[in-house]
């Protein structure tokens, strides 16, 4: 439980973890599912399914194969992750976004990334997200292995489908890596209970996009 | 799913599951231990004790005996229990006796078998084991003997009361012996039943001259009575009166047929005629009766006669005397005759007595043989007696302890993978898909 997550965006080489072997796969469906450039909405029916998981993971190993990749988040929470990466959607304080400014978000992104990929949070409880559905490429559903199935998980497929969104798949995460990683983000709650201790914070700059890269 | 699951992959997630449901896994473990804990507590302790016999099998054709995988069932046998039962006074049923016991046959080319008793007392099966093993080696001997045994007590008994005949003889021949009666010896036996013989023979001759004087007498009595009539005329024709009479008489009668010739019956002299013969030949009659009455009537034939009867009667007395005689002898002699007779009988009978006896004695030892060559070919002999022991039938405490813990602590293993896929939480791919109707492209941390 102790072992890091080794999904290190400072390094070119990693280590052949299973889960960075499970990105790679990710990676790799999305690859051919896409034509770059492309943008694609990671999202859930519940909180804690492991979006943030699922978005890092994935913008993390496009940038490692060469990929001009972005990740973009809507949950309020990317100042934690890097610094100004999201600062313009993140207004998850009942305030809508304009349709024609997601559009435009989504169109500068396309022309600066090949791969932007974008953290949604929970899409029943966001507005941001159910706006962009019908605006980005294709959306992901995250889905936290173990956890009971609820009504939500049907009326978030038919909500996306509604507002004119593609979910391509599902990807499964698990609870243990989920915690591991939330654990690891500075400022966090683990699980809604405990708190990341501030020896751990050096790790959190593995699943930080740095800024740098964002701007590019 | 786009990965294929290793098997270090499956123990991977099996031990998750267990980690995961561990407080089941140990709920049940800490019960079935629990329960086995108190199983074995309350279990008997059932030790068993075995004892080793040697099968010395000849297996030719004079030996009765068994085969070596006969004997097994012949250890659990009615015949050998009812034994063990009796001569350690056990008050077991015979049913628990021969489920409690085992025994298997020798293995190959190996003839010593071993005999197994468990009972809750080690020193009881101690007991019964080494009581079926001796039992089971009298009983082979006694199956191997079985026959001449037999045979010996018919012969016994027969010696026995051939033995008493023989006494019974002597005791009859001593007591003839010395009343000294009758001739002891074979000559004066053979002397006197000649002796008796020509009595016999006497006799049969003289009862043959008395029944031919006898026929002669009989026959002189009937000629006696045939010259009666000769005796009569004799008598007659010695009588003047009577003669002159019958002249009279006679001519009477020639002058009355003379008349009745002549006239006719109504002649006047014809009735005085015939009265005149009439009372002539009356008065003839009447003179013959007083002649042949008179007391000096005398025939000389008739008076030959008697005397002849008379000789031939004393003839016939004479004989009837002599057979009288002779039968008294032989009576006599023979009696003399019966006192030696039964006792060459008693001898001749204590003879063939003794002739049997010995009959029976060379077959009785003939049969002493015969058994003593059957032992020889085929027996049990037990050459390791049961000792108690701590040895427990079965599985020990300890070994049965581990088996439960092993047992239970698979149990509560498949507890946790029944409680694991009792889960209706999201746990599988198959399940996810069908909750959302889309792939699942990718999985992030634990396999599904």
């Amino acid at each position: 439980m102790n072992e890091p997550i080794d999904i290190d965006l400072q390094g070119i080489e990693t280590s052949e973890t299973p889960l960075n072997h499970q990105v790679h796969l990710l990676r790799s469906r999305v690859e051919a599912e896409f034509e770059m450039p492309a943008v694609v909405m990671v999202t859930s029916a519940l909180d804690g399914d492991g979006k943030s998981l699922t978005a890092h993971s994935l913008a993390s190993s496009l940038m490692k194969s060469g990929h001009r990749a972005a990740l973009v988040s809507l949950t309020g929470r990317g100042k934690e992750v890097g610094e100004g990466t999201t600062a313009e959607l993140s207004r998850e304080d009942g305030s809508v976004i304009g349709r024609d400014r997601l559009a435009t978000f989504v169109q500068e992104m396309r022309a600066k990334y090949d791969f932007t990929i974008v953290d949604a949070g929970t899409f029943l409880s966001s507005n941001a997200a159910m706006a962009l559905a019908h605006s980005v490429d294709g959306v992901l559903l995250t889905v936290r292995i173990g956890r009971a199935p609820s009504d939500e998980d049907q009326l978030t497929i038919r909500t996306i489908e509604q507002s004119g969104g593609r979910v391509v798949g599902i990807v499964a995460a698990d609870a243990d890596t989920i915690a591991r990683f939330e654990r690891l983000r500075p400022g966090e709650r683990v699980a809604g209970r405990e708190r990341l201790r501030l020896s751990e914070a050096k790790h959190a700059r593995s699943y930080a996009l740095p800024a740098e890269s964002l701007a590019q | 799913m786009t990965h294929v699951q290793s098997t270090a992959d499956h123990l991977k997630n099996a031990c998750s599951i267990v980690w995961r449901h561990r407080l089941p896994v140990v709920a049940t473990f800490a019960v079935l231990m629990l329960g086995s804990v108190a199983l074995i507590t309350m279990m008997p302790r059932i030790y068993r004790a075995s004892a080793n016999v040697l099968i010395v099998n000849g297996n030719t054709r004079n030996d009765p005996t068994l085969s070596s995988p006969d004997l097994p069932t012949l250890v659990t046998s009615t015949g050998v229990l009812a034994r063990v039962e009796k001569h350690l006074g056990l008050d077991v049923p015979l049913l628990t006796l021969k489920k409690n016991l085992s025994a298997k046959p020798p293995a190959y080319k190996s003839g010593i078998m071993r005999i197994d008793y468990s009972d809750p007392s080690r020193e009881r099966a101690a007991t019964i084991a080494n009581g079926v093993a001796d039992e089971l080696a009298l009983y082979y001997r006694q199956l191997s003997t079985a026959r001449y045994d037999d045979d010996l007590s018919a012969l016994d008994s027969e010696l026995v009361k051939q033995k008493g005949r023989i006494e019974r003889l002597n005791v009859q021949l001593n007591a003839r012996v010395g009343a000294g009666s009758t001739p002891t010896d074979d000559k004066g036996q053979d002397s006197l039943v000649d002796q008796v013989n020509a009595l016999r023979t006497q006799r049969a001759l003289a009862s043959a001259d008395l029944q031919a004087d006898a026929a002669q007498a009989s026959a002189l009595e009937v000629d006696g009575r045939s010259r009666s009539e000769q005796a009569r005329r004799d008598i007659l024709q010695s009588d003047p009166l009577y003669i002159d009479l019958l002249r009279q008489a006679t001519s009477s009668s020639a002058e009355l047929a003379a008349v009745r010739a002549q006239f006719t019956p109504r002649y006047p002299g014809l009735p005085a005629l015939a009265a005149k013969v009439r009372s002539l030949k009356s008065e003839a009659s009447r003179q013959a009766s007083r002649a042949l009455s008179s007391p000096h009537a005398f025939s000389p034939t008739v008076a030959a006669g008697v005397v002849e009867r008379r000789k031939a009667a004393a003839v016939v007395a004479g004989d009837r005397a002599k057979v009288a005689a002779l039968d008294g002898e032989i009576v006599r002699r023979s009696h003399q005759l019966d006192g030696s007779a039964p006792l060459a009988l008693l001898r001749l009978e204590r003879d063939a007595a003794m002739t049997q006896y010995g009959t029976i004695a060379a077959h009785r030892a003939a049969t002493l043989l015969d058994r003593g060559d059957a032992l020889s070919l085929g027996s049990v002999v037990v050459i390791n007696r049961a000792v108690g022991s701590e040895a427990q039938a079965g599985v020990g405490p300890l070994r049965l302890g581990a088996i439960f813990a092993l047992l239970s602590l698979l149990l509560a293993l498949a507890c946790a993978f029944l409680i694991d896929q009792l889960n209706p939480h999201l746990r599988r791919a198959a399940h996810i898909e069908s909750l959302y109707g889309k792939p699942v492209i990718a999985t992030l941390g634990k396999y599904l």
